[in-house]
């Protein structure tokens, strides 16, 4: 039986609460830091892109074969833009700061998309802005709606995640099998495990099967799938990780103070960083995943580690939100081997990087025409042109171009 | 700051939305929040901040209202589930009577509204939903992920401790008889 005096006693009571607030007015330049900032997090959670190896594998329904080149990085193209000299080695556990250790003298090298060399079209797979799947040579349509954050290959369909954060399972037609909300995704290095998580459940199966074989653990809430290590799923609260054994159980890792942000299935590598923003004490890190011991500390934050656990991606600690540069570095020493050459003024890196072979692919955007481009840089420093431009349908400047889930 | 900056028409929209509903959104958030002002500025600003982010996507803007309030209740519970880890445990059971300093309004003390600040956050977010946004039980479970009995029995448990809460309440009269038992 309802209570209508109640209730209405429930209905003025919060209008009047809402009317007495005095809110400020919107600050959208608050808004847009916020944006950034959400966006590396969500780039770092839902990773980026699949490496199409195992992709090549799997029997998609939709007779998609996903080009890769895992392993096997076509050698150099003649044509070398003027990089950046690989800055001098940081020594390992000392701090160095990018900016002196790899920032370009002089000039920018580049000031406008267009100038940077083009290279051979990546054969990565990757969903442009219009839904269209590029898969190394062939397209197709990627199911699902609204703005697809990360996606992988699953039992012959596909895992979507969209905005915000639902993840979506489809058969190879298309047909949607199940869905649910705080959605993410992660791949074993040798690409035939793939983990799912929705809400607090996370599920982990044989990417390219098709039967049942699905192992499934309850995580604390809170607790996000980050990615594999030693061929387990690992969750992490954003200060701790959590490895999901085979039996359904769960085993802590112990790490230094560290918020752990990429793994390396691999090496047994955690990247993370150490220090807080309000004490200006940030650095980036990467440590041995079984022993917690720090292997590296300098002013690179690690993004992602190559499949094979060898280099990790990286950008300036500083640049949180806004990367001004990417470098290559030795996942096991912090050495850096390449950076991106410095951009000029209207040239600005994405967010989210993928591995294709030894070669790290990120977007990049003109602010002054909206048009965006997938880079490569390569461990010799050589940067390119690996799609083609296009103008994006984002104010915010977003990744135009969506990697499938890495490891 | 660096980045793109594009002025563009969806800029424009983005920023013409925002100008017209904020002062909506706002109080919605100030209720969510139990009345903390500032936690409520940071729960609106993220919630603009991924609309921003999604804003050249939205292609029906007769349903953006929806969708952002979908993205405000998504945080909303991302942020309590934080304080959960950090160990700011939200009251599974409620007080005997409100925390001193929690309630009020100036002056006359609003002991509704003392209520509601002591609900668990989401069992908040049901009754503000539905007294406040005046939104259906259907519509409720959608933006919050639950099942509408779900929703039906949140509320139901609410409006039954502020019953009990308020017997000597003045503009309250009891009901004969308890109706969670006529349920």
């Amino acid at each position: 039986m309802s209570d209508p005096r109640l209730e209405q006693q429930l209905r003025s009571s919060l209008a009047r609460q809402a009317s007495a607030d005095d809110p400020r007015s919107p600050d959208f330049g608050d808004i847009v830091t916020r944006a950034r900032g959400i966006r590396r997090q969500r780039n770092r959670r839902v990773g980026t892109a699949l490496a199409a190896a195992a992709v090549v594998a799997v029997v998609v329904p939709t007779a998609v074969v996903l080009g890769s080149r895992q392993g096997s990085h076509p050698p150099t193209p003649a044509v070398t833009p003027s990089t950046t000299p690989a800055p001098s080695p940081s020594s390992p556990s000392s701090p160095s700061s990018p900016s002196s250790s790899g920032a370009a003298p002089g000039g920018p090298a580049y000031s406008s998309l267009t100038a940077i060399p083009a290279g051979p079209t990546t054969t990565l797979t990757y969903l442009d802005q219009n839904g269209v799947l590029h898969t190394g040579g062939g397209t197709t349509r990627l199911p699902g709606k609204g703005t697809v954050l990360s996606f992988a290959v699953y039992h012959g369909g596909w895992l979507v995640i969209d905005d915000p954060s639902t993840l979506r399972q489809y058969d190879g037609q298309g047909k949607l099998l199940t869905q649910g909300a705080d959605g993410s995704l992660a791949v074993s290095a040798d690409q035939m495990q793939t983990a799912f998580q929705t809400g607090t459940t996370v599920t982990a199966g044989i990417s390219t099967g098709m039967g049942n074989g699905e192992t499934t653990w309850h995580v604390p809430a809170g607790t996000s799938l980050l990615g594999y290590l030693k061929s387990q799923p690992v969750v992490s609260d954003g200060t701790s990780l959590w490895t999901l054994t085979g039996s359904g159980g769960t085993t802590k890792l112990a790490l230094p103070s560290m918020a752990p942000v990429a793994l390396s299935d691999a090496d047994g590598l955690v990247g993370g960083v150490t220090g807080t923003p309000a004490q200006s004490n940030q650095q980036g890190a990467v440590v041995d995943g079984s022993t917690g011991r720090m292997l590296w500390q300098n002013g690179w934050q690690p993004d992602r580690f190559s499949s094979d656990g060898r280099y990790v991606a990286a950008h300036p600690v500083e640049d949180n939100g806004d990367p001004a540069r990417y470098a290559i570095l030795d996942a096991h020493t912090g050495e850096v081997v390449a950076t991106t050459p410095k951009l000029g003024g209207k040239l600005h890196l994405g967010l989210s990087v993928a591995w294709d072979g030894d070669t790290v692919v990120f977007n990049a955007f003109d602010s002054t025409d909206g048009g965006q481009v997938l880079l490569s840089l390569d461990t010799s420093g050589s940067l390119r042109r690996v799609s083609p431009i296009e103008r994006s349908t984002n104010p915010a400047g977003g990744d135009t171009f969506r990697f499938a889930q890495q490891p | 700051m660096r980045g793109f900056r594009s002025r563009g028409d969806a800029a424009a929209d983005f920023e013409h939305w925002v100008a017209v509903r904020y002062p909506a959104l706002r109080r919605t958030a100030y209720l969510l929040c139990g009345g903390d002002p500032h936690a409520a500025d940071d729960l609106t600003q993220t919630t603009l901040a991924k609309l921003y982010l999604s804003w050249g996507k939205v292609r029906d803007h007769d349903r953006i209202d929806a969708y952002v309030r979908r993205i405000m209740l998504n945080e909303h519970r991302s942020s309590w589930r934080r304080a959960f880890r950090h160990h700011e445990v939200p009251a599974e059971h409620l007080p005997d009577h409100p925390a001193p300093g929690d309630a009020g309004l100036d002056g006359e003390r609003d002991a509704v509204w003392a209520f509601v600040q002591t609900l668990p956050p989401k069992q908040r977010a049901v009754i503000v939903l539905r007294y406040y946004e005046d939104l259906s039980e259907i519509e409720i479970a959608a933006a919050l992920g639950i099942s509408p009995g779900t929703v039906k029995s949140q509320a139901s448990r609410a409006l039954a401790a502020l019953r009990q809460r308020l017997p000597e309440h003045p503009e309250i009269d009891r009901p004969e008889h308890d109706w969670r038992e006529a349920r």
